[in-house]
């Protein structure tokens, strides 16, 4: 009889554990959850899943510390200048508490971030990349308006910033300015170039597309390397390209439409031209940096468009392949404009005293050295605001590193209106099948292109489909 | 009197009893019942839900019905229907590949024996426990069109360097390759295992009664593992209808969606373009097509199958 008794305990006790273990439907054991996974305490920041589990457990023994968590998409060196950022600043006061916690690449972030904040788990601060931010802020009541804490000067306004790096980020909502996110780390491509080669080969570097054209010809067709400049295969180039090549904008007026055929078609032939005579060597899919970084350091390719957050990569390859690079500016179209990207920190709505809580961090990171300015100074990515770029360590970077100080003349060129297009990020995955249409397997750009506008147009009415 | 009640008494002991008897396999159950209602019932409940549903994330009250919205997208869709005819296309072609070296290698090594075998063995099963990232990243590298070690071979006796992973035409066949090279090891051992319970007295009736080596391959080892080969195809055709992440990480569904596959297809549909909805009809129509394939399967080959 007791073993009967004992029998059905146990099954009723896991099948109760079972219920709770799936229990995601808002009731109290989820709230309860949530609220302890919002107030954590860990005794420092770190970069893991399990130790926010660990933080989650244990909460603020004396009530009066504001816990944040704050979700970041920077793995390797990167995560761990982060990671020390954040114990500066736990360290430098008692008031807030941030656990920082690697979420993955900017996509995985962000998925992640919408998983939880339906299940009413999401963090207080993101980052992530600057072509996902809309994939939160598209909804309204999600993401906060930085205006409402800028506007109050305190300590850091929205002058701080570089209009270039936060315009594209502005909107309007119920008749106010709002502002979706801050830059963090930003970006634009910048040309990398193996200036040992370009001198072998009696080659200057390149200011526009005809004078790369032509040192690519002499370079490849003189037997000095495999490929004149590669490019990774990402979207980002396709509204690099574009604006720069043509000096036409990508989208029609009311930003529902591609309306880019001319430019796109020029540009593109132009492109698949190069590629024919292998001047240009657009990058794999899988470990195109990879790939392109050990090109670079075998002086196969003279030449590489990428990211300037990518600089300390090039540095090394640069060093190991034992020859002096040079950093220079995207050659020139029609304009010299490039796009802008790198990362932002997003601050989510929320309880007001987690959101005040959240902005003390944020504006102790944009005004103190051991801030953003550390971050951006042990990375290539420019300093997003005059201060930053003023601080010790990003000043003394650009005394003592010729190419970072010559790649923040590219700040200029910076046009990103693309962004200021709703439902843009949603068109990463047509903008790549045309660019491999047209790179990889040499189809015609004009039919290829009235393949992306279907799809792209789609893609806009159904963002815009409120 | 006394006899009455007595018996009234043992029949509700008994009544209780039964009752008790009744309810107890049930609880014992219970607990997988309420596991794979919370982690297989609801979930398959909520994406055939959300599939008929623009899904908001981030605000459910935005959540609104499209009826067969997504499924007539996906259905008329070009993206789509290339994802689905790559799906068929490598299920096909691993299936075919796979089991045919599979077969071959397990005959092979199932006759020969000694230290050759036993280390062909090894290596042949190798592959299938190094980690899919490692296996993607090694083959990306050898797989280069400028640097890799496979163009440096072709070139090197005299034949045009391929541009493999880069190109529409070659990225399908050079994932099918990878997917291949890294099953056949697996599946030749569970044929290996088969081959091995087949009772070599039923070989020496047969070699007494004359069977050549042809008749014996057709109409007693085939037979004889029958069980196991349909356990092969059933689970390699489900596997490879849900492929992931060799397509992640040697093309990215590219190049122009050439390796694109059904649930590459909803990872990005989730993760890049936030389209909920769309990706629940994608992931319903693979649960109907691996359904489908299973039944068809059962139908036609299950009465072949020889159990003993």
């Amino acid at each position: 009889m007791n073993k009967r008794i004992m029998a059905a305990a146990l099954s009723a006790s896991m099948a109760l554990g079972l219920t709770a273990c799936g229990g995601a439907g808002g009731g109290a054991s989820t709230t309860a959850k949530t609220e302890a996974a919002k107030t954590t305490a860990a005794a420092s920041s770190t970069t893991t899943a399990a130790a926010t589990t660990k933080a989650a457990a244990s909460q603020s023994s004396d009530g009066s510390t504001v816990e944040i968590n704050f979700w970041h998409s920077m793995g390797g060196k990167n995560g761990e200048v982060l990671a020390a950022i954040v114990d500066s600043y736990n360290a430098s006061q008692s008031k807030v508490h941030v656990t920082a916690t690697y979420q993955g690449g900017y996509y995985d972030s962000i998925a992640n971030a919408q998983t939880a904040i339906a299940a009413g788990n999401g963090p207080d601060l993101i980052q992530s990349g600057t072509g996902q931010v809309f994939l939160l802020s598209g909804t309204e009541g999600i993401v906060a308006n930085m205006y409402d804490y800028l506007d109050k000067n305190d300590g850091l306004s929205r002058d701080d910033f570089y209009n270039s790096f936060i315009y594209m980020y502005e909107s309007d909502q119920n008749g106010k300015k709002f502002l979706s996110c801050l830059p963090m780390g930003s970006s634009t491509p910048v040309l990398y170039c193996n200036k040992t080669l370009l001198d072998k080969a009696g080659v200057s570097i390149p200011k526009t597309w005809d004078e790369m054209k032509e040192a690519c010809a002499t370079l490849v067709d003189g037997g000095y390397c495999d490929y004149g400049f590669a490019q990774p295969r990402d979207s980002w180039y396709f509204w690099m390209a574009i604006p720069n090549f043509t000096g036409k904008e990508a989208f029609s007026s009311d930003g529902l439409k591609l309306d880019c055929k001319d430019g796109a078609v020029k540009t593109y032939t132009f492109a698949q031209d190069l590629i024919k005579k292998n001047y240009m060597y657009p990058g794999p899919a899988s470990e195109g940096g990879a790939t392109i970084n050990q090109m670079m350091q075998a002086q196969q390719c003279a030449f590489y468009i990428n990211s300037v957050g990518g600089l300390k990569n090039q540095e090394t390859a640069a060093e190991a392949g034992g020859y002096e690079l040079v950093v220079s500016d995207v050659p020139a179209g029609a304009t010299k404009d490039v796009p802008s990207g790198g990362n932002v920190l997003v601050m989510l709505e929320g309880d007001q005293k987690k959101k005040d809580a959240t902005w003390d961090f944020l504006k102790w990171m944009y005004t103190s050295d051991d801030g953003i300015a550390k971050f951006i100074a042990n990375s290539g990515y420019f300093a997003p605001t005059e201060k930053v770029k003023n601080s010790k360590p990003v000043a003394d970077k650009l005394t003592n590193d010729e190419n970072y100080k010559r790649a923040y003349s590219a700040i200029d060129n910076v046009n990103s209106n693309y962004y200021m297009v709703n439902g843009s990020s949603n068109l990463s995955t047509p903008i790549m099948t045309f660019m491999d249409a047209v790179f990889y397997d040499l189809e015609d750009p004009a039919a290829q292109y009235d393949v992306l506008k279907e799809a792209c147009d789609e893609a806009l009415a159904e963002a815009n489909d409120k | 009197m006394k006899k009455n009640t007595t018996n009234t008494e043992e029949l509700e002991t008994r009544h209780r009893g039964n009752w008790k008897e009744k309810i107890k396999p049930y609880l014992y159950i219970a607990p997988a019942f309420v596991g794979i209602g919370l982690f297989t019932i609801y979930p398959v409940i909520k994406v055939l839900i959300w599939s008929f549903q623009k899904v908001n994330q981030l605000d459910t009250s935005k959540t609104k019905w499209v009826g067969m919205k997504n499924y007539s997208y996906l259905l008329s869709n070009g993206a789509f229907q290339k994802t689905l005819l790559n799906t068929f296309i490598y299920t096909g072609a691993t299936l075919a590949i796979i089991m045919t070296c599979a077969l071959i290698l397990a005959f092979w090594l199932n006759k020969s024996q000694g230290h050759l075998t036993m280390f062909t063995q090894g290596a042949a099963f190798m592959p299938h426990v190094i980690s899919s990232v490692s296996i993607a990243l090694v083959f990306s590298m050898m797989m280069n069109p400028s640097f890799g070690l496979f163009n440096k071979v072709l070139t090197a006796v005299g034949l045009p360097a391929s541009p493999w992973l880069t190109s529409s035409s070659t990225a399908m066949p050079s994932v099918v390759g990878v997917a291949s090279w890294k099953a056949i090891g697996y599946y030749c051992l569970i044929i290996i295992g088969a081959l091995q319970s087949i009772s070599a007295s039923i070989y020496e009736a047969a070699s007494l009664d004359n069977a050549g080596a042809g008749v014996t391959l057709r109409k007693i080892t085939i037979p004889m593992i029958s069980p196991q080969l349909f356990f092969v195809m059933i689970t390699m055709t489900i596997g490879s209808f849900k492929v992931f992440d060799t397509v992640r990480l040697l093309t990215d569904g590219g190049p122009n969606n050439a390796t694109s596959v059904l649930v590459y297809y909803i990872y990005k549909q989730v993760f890049w373009e936030s389209n909920i909805g769309r990706a629940c009809a994608a992931g319903i129509v693979l649960l109907v097509l691996v359904g489908v394939l299973t039944v068809i399967y059962f139908r036609l080959l299950s009465k072949r199958v020889h159990y003993q």
